[in-house]
């Protein structure tokens, strides 16, 4: 008797188990249930101060599951944020706005444009519809203040040059290394470095030595896996002759305040096959190398990545040589620590 | 010296006796002898004049079993089989293949064993090779195409799957408190290593069944398909370790027996150190439990019996050795498997399944295998079938003068839980079976009159609030057959089935590790018929010859294929030493 007994209780302990709840594989009414608006496009913070730490998000709730996406868009800057999604509610954990931005430029202190277009497939009449970009919701947000990113700032640019930076251009054709304000990816100014030098590949450089910030090397982390040097650059369009752009990093390993060239270490990068227009550019310090006519080499100093001894930044525009007019547009220059810079 | 020569020629003519009767059961052969010749047309539209509409094909072969007993507890058993294609002369088309070999015996007179080949089965949970579909209550007429098609994949009737490897039990007894012990105990290899990228995989386990007396026992079970480390360089690892455990009760009470047997048990089914494509480990750990118990109460006097049995068996339940089907999933056939003079695949229909041997497995494989819907979309990997919950009902009377017997089945079930919605399909399904032996209603009368007649009709519902989520699937079986001795062992044979099968159902995708990754919708407009006229003659209980004609045709509006149809003619003889 004691053993049915034994039998029963687990026969008890077995019925009482749990099961995963919910249904088996995707959802049907996912795929081929009619689509609703349950709940329209609201804007938790329709007038946003990111400079503030502010941030919006949006909520809306569907009938299932789609495909959705938000296009913000800047009226004065055209700058585009995509916030996109498959989900059947929208909320602050998958549609929150930070200011940043997808496509360059930056947000500026704007108004801007807000679309949310949805994309899924209906059953009707035993045929399968799938419907596009269907568009939802049209809306308005206003940025008060742009957001505030992380980081040491080399250059933006907004207030011209500063006269600390060591700018060599060459005595070349129809040279342009000035600050230009139009169409900037981020505030109204940006660096324009073009000109047509058919003795050399340097057209010219731009140097940001950290006496220009108040001390013979930069305020950086000591990891250099942690921080990111990022730059917005732009290849206009229709250039016979694509830019290089050389970057150059000094390193003052002996921190006596000065860079001594073959004692020191000196990292690089070239950066070639630019897209036309602007994009970021964003590398891990610990990343870059130490280059000789843009081959790998042993560094000159310590052989360590040490950000927090770097001494100067060079940003040196290249072309081929006698291949014509070249131009490179360079904007917000700065470092950031542990990421990338999210615009 | 008179009494010598008598002693010596006593001896003599002991010892002789005694090498005969040893030389008997020392050594002996049996086995089975097989001809068949099929002669088949190709019924499809009239203006197909691209496919060939006739064939005709048989073999003959031999399975001759040696039989070695060294000594009176040990058994060796091998088997050659001899086959020979239907027009195959002088050696082409001649196969010679080992069928099976196993030596058993019995240590110390209370441990059995068995080496080589065996047959083996536990419980419909853990181990157990289900009935495929449309077998249950075939007729006396197609059923010789059954058999052969079992007998050649060793489908014994008691539903076991044949295994290569070591198998023992023994049993220990007790004097007080419970009657026995009884340890089963097997290990088969079910795949052997390339020593590349598959590992040896094995299955083992057994059971161990306490009878505490003729009314009550316990026992539990344990499997394990695995694979085992260090046979070849793939670095992932299966594993399909099933517990169980069972009980049986039983009493009688004055015209009533009453009987509960049940089963409960869990599974995980996951790979040690599964990496997808890409090299990426991933979790695949799928597990779950069951609960099965059956409630059987027979009233003598009427020689009836009713049961009731509720399952639950959970979605996440795996057990590959009781959940492998018999039949594979196949879209093409081995005969006229294009047609029409577009030569389009041929859709596979009951025929197929009744009669082409290539439909069958003959080995476990892991995974739950595709099916069929249309003939069986409630149980298509038996009770162990996952996603299942509910009641089946049976009543069953058996005539006591053999007259007739009948069952009456119904079945309602559903899913636990849904496939890609929340709503549950829900599986009903009734069977009507009657078997009557008109001769035992006719008074002096002693030619066999058989006659077998069935329904059955299977349902699976979802209902839900949008069309697409409601699906509705249904599936009837309609069987008539006669058996009619016209002369002494000389039978009359003639069946008729039909099955109908319209409706639609979203049928599980499942990617490697048997995860629901999408659907399939299955729609089905199916009309299936056959006519079977034979004539068999026994010679004796293991020899018959049989002469059989089917007419099958075949339609599914929904494919938009031609329909098509057969008609086959059959000589089949069989001899069993």
């Amino acid at each position: 008797m004691k053993r049915v007994l034994y039998i029963l209780v687990l026969g008890t302990v077995l019925s009482s188990c749990e099961r995963e709840e919910g249904f088996q594989g995707p959802s049907l009414i996912d795929q081929f249930g009619e689509f609703n608006v349950v709940e329209n496009l609201q804007i938790s913070n329709p007038d946003v101060d990111f400079a503030a730490g502010e941030s919006s998000f949006f909520t809306a709730e569907f009938s299932k599951s789609v495909n959705w996406e938000i296009l913000i868009k800047g009226a004065v800057s055209g700058a585009e944020k995509v916030i996109s999604g498959s989900s059947r509610i929208l909320d602050e954990d998958n549609a929150s706005w930070d200011g940043s931005t997808t496509n360059l430029p930056m947000f500026k202190i704007e108004d801007c444009d807000l679309t949310l277009k949805v994309s899924y497939n209906v059953n009707a009449s035993d045929t399968i519809i799938s419907v596009t970009d269907s568009l939802i919701a049209e809306n308005t947000i206003a940025v008060s203040t742009t957001k505030v990113d992380n980081g040491l700032l080399l250059a933006d640019f907004e207030t011209g040059v500063n006269p600390d930076w060591e700018i060599f251009a060459q005595n070349g054709g129809n040279m342009s290394f000035n600050v230009t304000s139009n169409n900037s990816p981020q505030g109204n100014s940006y660096y324009d470095m073009g000109g047509n030098v058919d003795w050399d590949w340097l057209i010219g450089l731009v140097d940001f030595p950290a006496t220009a910030y108040g001390n013979s090397t930069f305020d950086l982390n000591d990891n250099g896996a942690r921080v990111y040097f990022n730059v917005m650059l732009n290849m206009p369009q229709g250039l016979d002759n694509p830019p290089i752009v050389l970057l150059q990093f000094r390193e003052d390993d002996n921190n006596n305040g000065v860079f001594e060239e073959g004692l020191e270490d000196m990292y690089a990068i070239e950066i070639r096959d630019l897209e036309p227009g602007w994009q970021l550019v964003s590398l891990k310090y610990s990343d870059l190398a130490s280059l000789v006519n843009g081959a790998p080499v042993d560094a000159d100093g310590n052989g360590v990545h040490n950000p927090d001894l770097l001494n100067k930044v060079s940003v040196l525009m290249l072309a081929q040589q006698g291949g014509g007019y070249s131009q490179t547009l360079m904007d917000y220059v700065i470092f950031t620590e542990d990421q990338p810079l999210k615009p | 010296m008179t009494k010598k020569i008598a002693v010596i020629s006593l001896l003599f003519i002991f010892s002789a006796s005694s090498y005969a009767q040893e030389n008997s059961k020392k050594f002996w052969l049996s086995g089975l002898a097989r001809g068949v010749y099929n002669l088949d047309e190709l019924k499809g539209e009239e203006s197909d004049t691209t496919s060939a509409s006739k064939a005709e094909y048989g073999h003959t072969l031999v399975d001759l079993s040696a039989n070695i007993r060294p000594n009176a507890h040990t058994y060796i058993r091998s088997t050659i089989r001899v086959r020979n294609e239907y027009g195959g002369f002088w050696g082409s088309g001649v196969t010679f293949d080992l069928r099976e070999l196993y030596l058993r015996g019995l240590i110390a007179n209370s441990i059995r064993y068995q080496v080589g080949d065996m047959d083996y089965k536990l419980s419909p949970f853990t181990f157990y090779n289900n009935n495929e579909d449309l077998f249950d209550n075939t007729l006396d007429i197609f059923n010789m195409y059954s058999e052969m098609m079992h007998y050649d994949y060793f489908y014994k009737g008691n539903n076991t799957w044949r295994q290569q490897g070591l198998a023992t039990d023994f049993s220990l007894s007790f004097k007080e408190g419970i009657e026995e012990l009884q340890f089963n105990l097997f290990t088969s290899r079910i795949n052997p290593s390339n020593f590349n990228t598959i590992s040896d995989r094995v299955f083992y386990g057994g059971n161990v069944t306490m009878v505490q007396s003729a009314q009550i026992s316990a026992g539990v079970n344990y499997i394990n398909l695995a694979d085992i480390a260090g046979t070849s360089n793939n670095m992932s690892y299966f594993k399909n370790p099933v517990l169980t455990g069972t009980y049986s009760l039983n009493t009688k009470l004055d015209d009533f027996k009453f009987q509960l047997d049940g089963e409960s048990g869990f599974s995980k089914s996951f790979t040690e150190n599964n990496q997808d494509p890409d090299n990426v480990v991933k979790e695949n750990l799928v597990e779950d439990y069951f609960n099965y118990a059956t409630f059987k109460s027979v009233y003598e006097p009427f020689n009836m019996e009713f049961s009731v049995s509720y399952r639950n068996v959970g979605q996440g339940y795996r057990s590959a050795g009781a959940q492998m089907r018999r039949l594979k999933y196949k879209t093409q056939a081995f005969m006229f498997d294009r047609y029409t003079n577009q030569q389009v695949v041929r859709p596979v229909g009951m025929w197929d399944i009744k009669n082409d041997p290539t439909f069958y497995n003959s080995q476990i494989e892991v995974g739950l295998a595709e099916f069929y819907p249309q003939y069986n979309n409630i149980d298509p990997y038996g009770l162990a079938t996952p996603n299942r919950q509910g009641f089946d009902f049976a009543l069953t009377r058996v005539d006591e003068d053999d007259r007739y017997s009948v069952s009456l089945k119904y079945g309602m079930l559903s899913e636990i839980v849904g496939l890609g919605v929340d709503d549950l399909k829900k599986f009903n399904s009734i069977a009507a079976n009657l078997d009557m032996n008109i001769e035992n209603m006719l008074p002096n009368y002693d030619k066999q009159i058989t006659m077998q007649l069935g329904y059955t009709n299977d349902q699976t519902k979802r209902s839900g609030d949008q069309a697409f989520i409601e699906t509705e699937l249904n599936t009837q079986r309609i069987y008539a057959g006669l058996t009619l001795e016209l002369t002494d062992k000389f039978y009359y044979l003639l069946g008729y089935e039909t099955i109908e099968a319209s409706g639609s159902d979203y049928v599980a995708v499942r990617d490697r590790n048997d995860v629901v990754e999408d659907f399939t919708l299955f729609e089905t407009e199916l009309s299936e018929q056959i006519n079977g006229i034979g004539l068999r003659y026994e010679f004796d209980n293991k020899n018959d010859l049989q002469i059989l004609w089917q007419d099958y045709s075949w339609s599914n509006s929904v494919l938009g294929t031609e329909d098509y149809g057969f008609d086959r003619m059959s000589v089949i003889y069989i001899m069993k030493f």
